[in-house]
């Protein structure tokens, strides 16, 4: 009888000591390289999305959904002559822009060989405008004189002409969605149990993503980077967001700008030690006739971010004014 | 003896990690236990709120008193809100500025009846400037005086929307939107202020300050854990951040510790050889805020910096009418030519 009540203290203590040993087994089971300690999948770290493939297909390549091997080799080599091109134009074009030293667009394009960023609608560029938005959208003068002056072939009449880059706003790395740009195309992913944050190093702006299953923010309230809500199916973070400012901008779609109804739905994939697939699904039926979807791998990195500094630099934007004064006192 | 020995494994399998939870976690004196996150660290995570009305040094009418009573913490916080009325009208010849809607320094002393933020010196005032320190601050005064607005250039980093005005580092109660919230990841601490979306991305593995030569607008922190407390440590800042007249040889040391579920105390030293003669520090309790933070703009909006410069144009052109008695077509050549944005825009003048 003693032995047998012995016996059932030690039954206590194997339960207990299961009780005790299974979150570490769970832990064990799932300690993967691409799990947190406690289980969600793991996409920390410093990336880049630089790519040399383009954000929409060239109508060259018209009907083309991948290039070969040989032909992607060849692509990377026609980039790589223009960078080097780009250099040795530099003393005759004196009022050129960046040598190839400040340009980081990568030099490859992405392991799938697709010929644009974009991968759906098919043809791999971006739908039709819906009528409404064509009734909005600015005039083709008015588009013109925008285009001549972010250029540098035209007058400026205020900052607000120039792009929300230009003006130390709000980079395209940044987005939602995230796409490349000439440089600093560089991440930093960190995670808790109920957030994700991802740090940019354009103009050091951070996506701070809950994953606690939050209702979005009130409709009236309108942010530069929208309204982020993130949450887990299976491996992939599925983060949606709303609640765009009317001033955003997506990149290449450049003089059109989203409605209210604009929703951006991404996924982001651990799918090995050094690469996360990155695809979003741009909604705002609104502006486009369909959805449209795009994909850039995000690649590891084994450097740090620094701090990017932006407007304090920013002598150009009173430059290019003065200079747009400067021609047209000129031209009188 | 087999079956015992069995138990008394199991029972000691259980205490181990609950010790040492116990240690990591600290045990306040009423019983209330730091929470810890998933990997174990102490839980500062939230949206703290550090709004307080108790000045950074003491006022030089209390120069002794460390502390007030109940009785006297009413009566000066009182006499602070008055001083703060902004509903009444401007001074004559002034615009005027944001009404009392716009502002949000809180209501309220901190609870301990402090006389000043500052508890290091015990005088609770900024320790003296070294000579050098002090002639840069008369320079930049007369420079105010003299050339407040030729340029963006000369007005504050808060006002051009590089740094928060209250957003450090180091963080100091000021006007409106004392928030930040604390993210803990492994191996990281994200400090993300409301002010101006500014996110610190702070590495808990005791990996070195960068090279003394890459100086950042936040400098360079590096954080780590002294018991319950994250120490956060933070150099190489850039010759143009300036706290309190402040030079890049700032060295500063904050500290986060949780007191209870709903206070965060903040303490930070600053340390500035080039500056002030000796280090000094300051205490600012911060309160857990349930309200999330939304993303604050500043730049875009910034219609201020072309009107604040625009301005001293127009005042530049009127005394130089006054001056000549020229019409102001011809007396504009008197005036600066000037490269800023608010004088370059067509349209605009």
């Amino acid at each position: 009888m003693r032995h047998q009540s012995l016996a059932a203290a030690s039954n206590l203590a194997v339960v207990l000591a299961l009780v005790l040993v299974m979150p570490v087994s769970l832990v064990g089971q799932t300690a993967s390289p691409f799990r947190t300690a406690w289980g969600q999948p793991d996409l920390q770290g410093t990336f880049t999305n630089k790519t040399i493939t383009p954000f929409e297909r060239p109508t060259a390549l018209a009907g083309k959904e991948f290039l070969t091997v040989e032909e992607a080799a060849e692509l990377e080599q026609i980039r790589a002559a223009e960078d080097t091109a780009r250099d040795s134009e530099v003393p005759a074009d004196i009022v050129g822009n960046y040598n190839t030293h400040w340009f980081d667009r990568g030099t490859a394009v992405v392991g799938t060989r697709r010929t644009s960023i974009i991968i759906d609608p098919p043809d791999g560029r971006l739908p039709s405008l819906t009528p409404e938005a064509q009734a909005k959208a600015p005039s083709p003068e008015e588009v013109r004189r925008l285009e001549a002056a972010r250029r540098g072939r035209g007058l400026i009449d205020t900052w607000e002409d120039l792009d929300l880059n230009d003006r130390c706003i709000l980079w395209p790395t940044a987005g939602p969605p995230m796409l490349p740009t000439a440089y600093n195309n560089n991440y930093q992913i960190l995670q808790t149990p109920d957030y994700v944050a991802i740090f940019i190093e354009m103009i050091h702006d951070v996506r701070i993503i809950p994953l606690d299953g939050r209702p979005h923010v009130a409709h009236g309230v309108r942010q530069w980077l929208g309204d982020a809500r993130g949450h887990w199916e299976g491996d992939t973070l599925v983060v949606e967001t709303t609640h765009f400012s009317d001033k955003t901008v997506i990149r290449a779609a450049n003089n059109v700008k989203p409605t209210d109804a604009l929703r951006v739905v991404e996924r982001f994939r651990r799918v090995d030690a050094d690469t996360i697939e990155y695809r979003f699904t741009i909604e705002d039926p609104k502006t486009w006739t369909h959805p449209w979807t795009g994909e850039v791998p995000w690649t590891r990195i084994a450097d740090e971010l620094y701090e990017y500094g932006c407007h304090e630099g920013n002598y150009s934007m009173a430059t290019m004014l003065s200079g747009s004064r400067t021609s047209e006192a000129a031209s009188k | 003896m087999s079956d015992r020995g069995f138990a008394a494994v199991a029972v000691i399998v259980l205490m181990v990690p609950m010790t040492v939870a116990g240690q990591v976690g600290g045990v306040a004196p009423d019983g209330w236990t730091v929470p810890l996150t998933a990997d174990g660290q102490p839980d500062l995570q939230g949206v703290w709120d550090f709004r307080t009305i108790t000045p950074m040094e003491r006022p030089s009418e209390l120069a002794e008193k460390e502390f007030l009573t109940d009785e006297e913490a009413a009566e000066v916080a009182q006499e602070i809100l008055d001083r703060r009325d902004h509903d009444r009208p401007p001074r004559e010849g002034s615009a005027g500025t944001y009404n009392q809607f716009w502002w949000d320094y809180g209501t309220r002393l901190t609870d301990d009846n402090r006389t000043s933020l500052i508890v290091e010196p015990r005088d609770g005032r900024i320790p003296p400037l070294t000579p050098d320190a002090q002639e840069r601050a008369e320079a930049r005064g007369a420079s105010r005086r003299d050339h407040p607005a030729d340029s963006w250039e000369d007005r504050s980093v808060a006002e051009r929307c590089i740094l928060g005005f209250n957003s450090g580092p180091p963080m100091r109660p000021s006007a409106y939107n004392n928030n930040v919230q604390v993210f803990q990841a492994p191996g990281y601490v994200v400090i993300l202020n409301e002010m101006v979306h500014d996110a610190r991305i702070v590495p808990l593995d005791g990996r070195p300050h960068l090279a003394p030569h890459v100086g950042q607008w936040h400098g360079d922190s590096r954080g780590y854990w002294d018991g319950d407390t994250l120490v956060v440590d933070t150099m190489n800042f850039t010759h143009k951040t300036s706290f309190r007249g402040s030079t890049e040889n700032l060295h500063l040391v904050e500290r986060f510790t949780r007191l209870d579920a709903d206070t965060l105390l903040y303490e930070f030293t600053v340390d500035d050889p080039s500056t002030f003669t000796t280090p000094w520090t300051a205490v600012v309790p911060m309160a857990k805020n349930p309200v999330p933070m939304y993303e604050y703009a500043c730049h875009e909006g910034n219609y201020g910096m072309e009107g604040i410069l625009a301005g001293h144009r127009a005042d530049e052109l009127a005394a130089a009418v006054a001056k000549t008695g020229m019409k102001q077509v011809n007396a504009r050549v008197y005036v600066r030519g000037g490269s800023d944005a608010s004088s370059v825009s067509r349209g605009r003048e």
